[in-house]
Parts: C-alpha cells; structure tokens; sequence
C-alpha cells in the first residue's frame, strides 16, 4: 500500500500554524449569500423577538416614544452565536476566531443595504459590487426610537425622518437631504409599535402624517368648524382662524359658498391670503397640509424634548396669474 | 409648459375642453374659380368626442380619500377623489340651456363665478341615511323623462345609481355655484410621491365633497353625475346654521340625525318653509346615475398631531414608576433559574440601550458562557450577551438553508486547507523542479500547471539530436558487432568477423557524423542580391514553360 503523502500529525501540525484553515481574502473564504444576508439582518435586530429589544413591557407604556443607541457588543454576540451553529469541534472554533474579524467588518457593509435587501430593491450581489467599487466608511453608531402609538396604527406608512443636525423651519429640502441620514430600518413590529433604526446620531428626528396626497379638511374651533387662512402659496398665516359656516339642516354639511363668502370678507382686511377667485384659491384654504412632529435635542445628543411643526408645502397658484390664460391654451390645444 | 418643481404643486380653477362631448359634424368647403365659373366642393365629416358618462373605468380614477375600506380619523377631513382626465369634469355641460338660474347675490357676497360648472360631484352618505345604491338599472329608470330626453334619449345603458331620499339629497347636495368651487385641477411633479403613480403627465381633476364624515360612522361617497339634473342641482345652497348658538363641539358627536333634531327646534319656521319651496308634487325619491363609489369608516382615537404632541418621550431604559427595577446603567434585574437549580438576581439589558457604549473587542465568542460577566459593583451576574448569543444561536439553528450555508461556508476553507496540507508536505519531500511561483500557485490549480510545465518545456527546445543519422544505433546492432558474430559463427577471432563483415578499418571504428551544414537564418535583403541563384531559377522556369509549350503544340 502507498504510504500516504501526510500524516495525522503533519495535518495538526500544519493547522496549529494556519488557524484560519484558509486565507480570509480566498475566494474560498466567502460567505454564502444567504448567510452573509441573515447576519446583516441580524446585526439589525431582524428576527429578534420583542421580548429581547425590549425586556419587560413596563419599559416602553402606551403612547410613549424611547430613543437608543444600539449596544454593538449585543449584535456582535448575536453574529457570534448564529455562527455557532453546527461548531463541534476546534476546528470549527478556529476557523470562526481566525475568520470573526474579516466577517465583522464585511457585515459593517453589508448591514447598511438591509433596507434595500428588505424592500427587494437589490440582490446581495449588487450590494457587494457597489461595495467593492466604493468601501463604505467604517460602522459607526447605529441609533433608533421605538414608538407605542395608536398613532402608527391609525397612520400607516408615516414619514420618518433623521437628520445630524437641528434644522429650522422652513426647511429647503436639499439641505434636508444633505443632512439627513441613513434609515437603516423602519419596520412595525406590531400594529401599534414603529420600529427606526439610523446609521448616526440624530439631533432631530421628525415623524410625519403620511402624505397620501394633500388632503382637505377643517380644523376644530368653538364654533363648530374653521379654516385657517393662508397666503397665495400655501402658507399658513398666524391670524385667528376664519369659520366654516355648516348648512342648517345638516351640521356635518359645510355652506361652500358660505365658507368662500367669510373668507372673501376677511381678505378685504388682510391682503396677505389667498383672494377667492375660484375652487383652486378655495382649494388651498381647505388644504389639510400632514403634521410633521420634530424630536430634537438642545444641540447635545439627548432627543427629549419635543417640537411640533406643521408642514410647510409649496402651493404655486397660477389662477389670477396674466399668464393662466396662455397656459391653458397650451394645454388645452397642445 | 414646465412641470412644477418637486415639492410644490399648481392649482387650476378648471381646465375647459375645446369642445364638449358630442357628435359633431364638419364641413370643409373649398371654393375654385376657373374659366369664370365658380366650383365649390363641400366636404362633409362627422366626428364623435365621446368620454365617460355613465359609466367611469376605475383606471379613471387615480386616488380616493378617506382609503378604500380604510378605517381612522377621518372626521376633520374632506373626502375628495382625483381624476386621472384633467378634463373630465368640465367635459359635459351642467346645464345645457341654462335652466338654473344665477343665484342670488346678497349685498357683502363675492360676485358669482364666470367659470363653467363641471357635472361631477362628489356625495357622502352614512349609514342609516336612507340612500340606496342600485347596480346596474337601465337609465331611462335612474333619470326623469324630460332628463332623458335632454341626455339625447341613448339607448341600451345599463349604470349604477344612487336613490335617495329628496330631501336629504337637498341637503348635501352642492348649488350649482359650489360645484364649482369644488372641483379643481391639481398639477403635481411626477417625481414626487404624492398621486405620481401610473400619472403620466402629473395633472389631475380633483372633486371634493362638502361634507365631513361624523365620528364613528360607515360612510359611503359616491362619485355622481349631474348632468343635465336641473330638477335637484339649486341655484342657491340651504340656509345656513347661524354660527351664534351652536354648542361648541363634545369629544363625541353624535350623527348628523340626532344633531338635526336637536339643533332644528329653534329654526321650526325655517323647517316648515322648506317644503314649500320644494313644490308639493315633487316625488319623495331621487336617483342619480354614480360613476365612482367606495366605503369607509371614520373612527379612531384622534387626530395624529394630538397624539404625537401628547407622547412621553424619553431615552430607552426610562421608567415612569419606580418598576421595574432598574440598575442607572439601563439593565433589568430579573430572577432566573441557574444550572444548581437556585433562583438567583441576575442583570439583564436588551440591545437598545439610552448611553453610548464602546464595542467589546474581545471577540469573538464562541459560547454563551464566555459572554457571561459579573457587575462588580452588585456581584450580581450579568447575562444581557450570553442572551444575545443564545437568541442569535436559536434563530440560527431554526433556518435550515442557513445551517446550511454555514456548514458550505466551512466545507469551502476546510477543503481548502486540506489542499494546501498536501501541497507543503509534497515540498518538504520532493525536490520539485518548478520556480517559487509556480508552487505558491500549486494548491489553486495542479493539472493545469503541470500542463503548462510542459508546454514551457516543449516550446524551449529538446537540445541538439545526438544520433542524427543513426549510424551509432546501427552500430549497436548484434549482427555488427564483430566479436558477438565470431562468436557465434565459431570463428577464429574477432578480427576475422570484422574482415567478413566489412572489411579492416570500417566497422567497430567511431563514425563521425558528417557535418551539418550550418545554414544561418536569412534575409529577403540577401535573397535578392543572390544573381546566380535568380539566374538559375529563371532558367528553370524558362524551360518549364517550354516544355510545357512544346506538350501543348505537340497534341
């Protein structure tokens, strides 16, 4: 028989040398997509159950909002305990240590793509190419908030929003998005229970009413109902509110041409709002523009107080305009 | 006409169509004078312009609100749908010859609108209201005759229709001076979210209803047609409630009914002129043809800002009473069974914690036991990572596919490693003629480095040939040697054989190989100044074709 080219004791020899069995920069050293994908998920906190995020219920009430940081050493032993599986023996364990580093800083990456992965936006293979195009920066601080509202219940898909830094009303939307960061998650974990994880420190977080189109409405006031007044372009103006006037045989019904009648009176005084030339100008009176909830800190990293901002929409109306008439004809006779 | 930027939107009071719907007819004259005679050659063409009317495709409509079937807090909000046509609700006319008349004008009223009025509006109806939706039912049964007619009396429509009490029809439905303030045209960037889906040029009919949805109520608005309805469409809307004694809102409202008689018995005189105006024939009943209907229930526990402004906002770990027990660094003491089967207080923190933390560096684990710690400051143990590692392991272990990759992961390196075991044990004991590269290279593709080995060899030349005639093979023979053949044939020597054989001096002698005739490598340059050697090719040629010649004359 042919002696065999090594032996038992050769092999041991050469692993106690080479502990991480193969270079991690082999091609053989890869993960498996599917796995790579569950432990980017995991560092995320997919999957884990509530009981975990949040030990004992007295900790998040009802209607009640509770920022975070996320504890990394936590999800790095979540990684460490699903590579766990199936390890029987050294070998298995020195492959896992000399391996855990590499794989750490592949799932930094690979961890900010969840999201995406998530929504089937991408395929894992997409994400490694772009990362292997542009390395993305090291993983910082991941942050979050749970919200218990009946809120996330009634308003599904809200708006969320992170941003680094405090951002002032009104808002020009590409400084906003040149501030804001990275949604890493945003998920229900229950009907009633949001779930928002970002990649940084916020210093304002905001929660809009989603904008499933501009919607119309009134607001509540003593006397039934009321419209607030607002200028040519949609912004709202400080001055009291101007009311509603409902038909008598139906109190729900509102008096629309009653309602254009108070609002023409009001514009003889204030030549800010919108003049009552037709249903677009009534239109923008009766624009119930989304909510949008500010949480920001007093410039520190702390989110406890806060702020309360209605939207700003940007409503050009073109009705009184000179050039409305040449406009339409192009539409009309294009 | 530019899109408007993101984020912004345009209002139109009404986008009017060239022409209304319609059969119409068109007549080209062209008129030739020749020869002092005038020819003129009418042309006649009928066209149709035909949109929705009855019936509305739900492609139609691009948005409804409140949501379809949705359920929330919609009691402050105006139901509106959008259209799809920007056009649409302008493309038929309210009243053709005008049977409404312009309403009054009190003194202190804007001046009534110029703007057409569309033929669409928008209904809403709750539940216990005693309006009925039929599906299906022959027009000439949802319109009054003289209606019909005026529609131009088509036949075979089959359309959903409403039918509804008159008078409360008369009470949620718009004059004709607020149809037109209710119905606009809405241009949005495509890009932006809002209605962007499907639209291809961002423009949109928006029809808006004018009424609120009470608290708590089913709810269901109906998209209707009014055209040529100039027996239920009034000049002037109803009275309006006086703002004075209204009761300011409850938390609760009660329907519109309840509301209704309990509001009503100061207004009896207005009540009972109500009738009157109406006309005493009158049926008790209308229908009205609906293009578009959906559902919804209003109800919910506020409104979102209420909610939001209303939030307890705190960093994770915060407690408002004094349980659970909580440590300042954000765990929880909670009891557990240990191994001994002892309950003892442990520590325990989830992932989402209200400080920054550094990252533990001393990765990795490798079970849940070595992520255990001790707080020194309570001795209390701390079994917030071993939770981490165990849930981690758990969720592991219950993916099938991912147990596994795992295992695939580790078969890939452990293959791997075993190759390279091989490789460094065949160095350590074959001298292998192959450079450095070469073997760094070994454990990833053996065969085809040995191939390639060889074709370095092949190609680099075997070296001079050492018996290029094959006169020191022939040499070797047996029958050529003379010793082996005197021995054989019993001669007296071997020099005796030799004579036999060839003679003295010729055979057993080293042969020389003659030599070889080196022949450098040349150039075109030489070939060409070679004359004789032109000379003799050209003879050789000459006499070729001569010969050739000489076969062809010959036959």
């Amino acid at each position: 028989m042919r002696p065999p080219f090594i032996d038992g004791r050769a092999v041991l020899r050469e692993r106690m040398r080479a502990k991480a069995q193969v270079d991690a920069t082999a091609a053989q050293a890869e993960l498996p997509d599917n796995l790579e994908s569950f432990l980017a998920h995991l560092r995320l906190l997919v999957g884990v159950p509530f009981e975990y995020l949040v030990p004992d219920a007295r900790l998040l009430p009802d209607e009640a909002i509770r920022f975070f940081y996320v504890d990394r050493s936590w999800t790095d032993r979540l990684v460490d305990g699903a590579l766990a599986v199936g390890k029987i023996g050294t070998r298995e364990q020195a492959h896992h240590h000399a391996h855990a580093a590499p794989v750490a800083e592949r799932l930094d990456g690979t961890e900010r793509a969840v999201r995406d992965l998530q929504r089937r936006r991408v395929q894992l293979a997409d994400v490694r190419a772009t990362q292997e195009e542009a390395p993305p920066p090291p993983a910082g601080v991941v942050t979050g908030f749970l919200l218990r509202s009946a809120a996330v219940a009634g308003w599904p898909d809200m708006d969320v929003r992170a941003f680094d830094t405090v951002l002032h009303e009104p808002i020009d939307p590409a400084v906003a998005q040149a501030h804001q960061l990275t949604t890493l998650r945003l998920e229900r974990l229950a009907p009633a229970v949001l779930f928002a994880l970002f990649d940084g420190v916020p210093q304002l977080v905001w929660c809009e009413e989603p904008h499933h189109g501009v919607q119309f409405g009134v607001e509540r006031s003593a006397q039934g109902f009321a419209v607030p007044r607002r200028t040519p372009t949609g912004q709202r103006e400080p001055a009291p509110l101007i009311n509603a006037p409902t038909r008598a045989r139906k109190p729900r019904v509102l008096s629309i041409a009653g309602l254009r009648r108070e609002l023409w009176k009001a514009r003889a005084t204030d030549p800010a709002m919108v003049a009552q030339t037709g249903s677009a100008a009534l239109a923008i009176e009766l624009l119930d523009v989304p909510w949008r909830q500010r949480f920001q800190g007093a410039g520190g990293a702390d989110l406890h107080h806060p702020h309360a901002a209605p939207v700003r929409i940007e409503i050009v109306t073109r009705v009184a305009d000179a050039s409305t008439a040449a406009a339409f004809d192009q539409v009309v006779r294009r | 006409m530019s899109a408007p930027p993101r984020g912004s939107m345009v209002l139109y009071d009404d986008i009017v169509p060239a022409f209304d719907d319609g059969d119409y007819r068109l007549v080209s004259a062209t008129e030739v004078a020749f020869d002092a005679e005038q020819h003129a050659r009418p042309v006649l063409r009928a066209f149709t312009i035909d949109g929705p009317r009855f019936n509305l495709p739900p492609g139609e409509v691009a948005s409804v609100y409140p949501p379809r079937n949705a359920r929330g807090s919609f009691d402050l909000g105006l139901p509106h749908v959008a259209l799809r046509r920007r056009t649409l609700p302008w493309e038929r006319p309210l009243d053709a010859r005008r049977p409404i008349p312009p309403p009054v004008v009190n003194p202190g009223d804007p001046p009534p609108l110029a703007a057409r009025a569309p033929w669409l509006a928008l209904l809403l109806f709750e539940d216990g209201e005693d309006a009925e939706l039929l599906r299906n039912v022959p027009l000439e049964r949802v319109v009054p005759a003289d209606v019909f007619a005026r529609l131009g009396s088509p036949r075979n429509i089959l359309c959903d229709a409403l039918d509804v009490e008159r008078g409360l029809l008369a009470d949620v439905l718009p004059s004709k001076e607020e149809l037109k303030l209710l119905v606009h045209v809405r241009e949005v960037n495509v890009e932006d979210r809002e209605l962007a889906t499907g639209s291809g040029d961002g423009f949109f009919s928006v029809v808006v209803c004018n009424r609120l949805p009470s608290q708590g109520a089913s709810c269901r608005a109906c998209l209707v047609s009014l055209e040529e309805r100039s027996d239920l469409v009034a000049a002037n809307p109803p009275p309006e409630a006086t703002v004075a004694p209204r009761r300011p809102p409850r938390a609760r409202i009660e329907a519109d009914s309840e509301l209704d008689r309990a509001e009503l018995r100061p207004h009896d005189e207005q009540f009972v002129m109500i009738p009157a105006t109406i006309g005493l024939p009158e049926p008790r009943r209308a229908r009205l043809v609906v293009l578009h209907t959906w559902q919804f229930t209003s109800q919910g526990a506020g409104r979102f800002e209420d909610l939001m402004m209303n939030l307890d906002v705190a960093m994770a770990g915060t407690v408002t009473s004094a349980q659970p027990t909580m440590t300042d660094s954000g765990h929880l003491v909670m009891s557990l069974g240990d191994r001994a089967g002892a309950v003892e207080d442990v520590l325990m923190r989830g992932p989402l914690v209200g400080v920054p933390l550094t990252r533990d560096p001393l990765g990795p684990y490798h079970s849940a036991d070595q992520a255990r710690r001790v707080s020194p400051e309570t001795g209390l143990e701390d079994i917030s990572y071993a939770a981490a590692f165990e849930v981690g392991r758990l969720l592991a272990a219950s993916d099938r596919a991912l147990a596994q990759a795992l295992m695939q992961w580790r078969r890939a390196a452990y293959h791997q490693a075993a190759l390279l075991d091989h490789v460094s044990a065949l160095r350590a004991r074959v001298a292998w003629p192959l450079s450095g590269d070469v073997l760094a290279r070994l454990p990833e593709a053996m065969v085809p480095i040995c191939l390639a080995g060889a074709l370095e060899r092949l190609v680099g030349g075997t070296g001079p040939i050492a018996d290029l005639d094959g006169l020191r093979a022939v040499a070797g023979v047996a029958g050529l040697d003379p010793e082996v053949v005197a021995k054989a044939w019993g001669l007296g020597s071997a020099t005796e054989a030799q004579a036999i054989l060839a003679g003295a001096g010729t055979l057993g002698v080293a042969v020389a190989s003659p030599p070889v005739t080196p022949r450098p490598d040349t150039t075109l340059d030489e070939v060409q100044k070679d004359e004789a050697g032109h000379k003799r090719l050209a003879e050789a040629r000459s006499r070729l074709l001569g010969n050739a010649a000489t076969r062809l004359g010959g036959r």
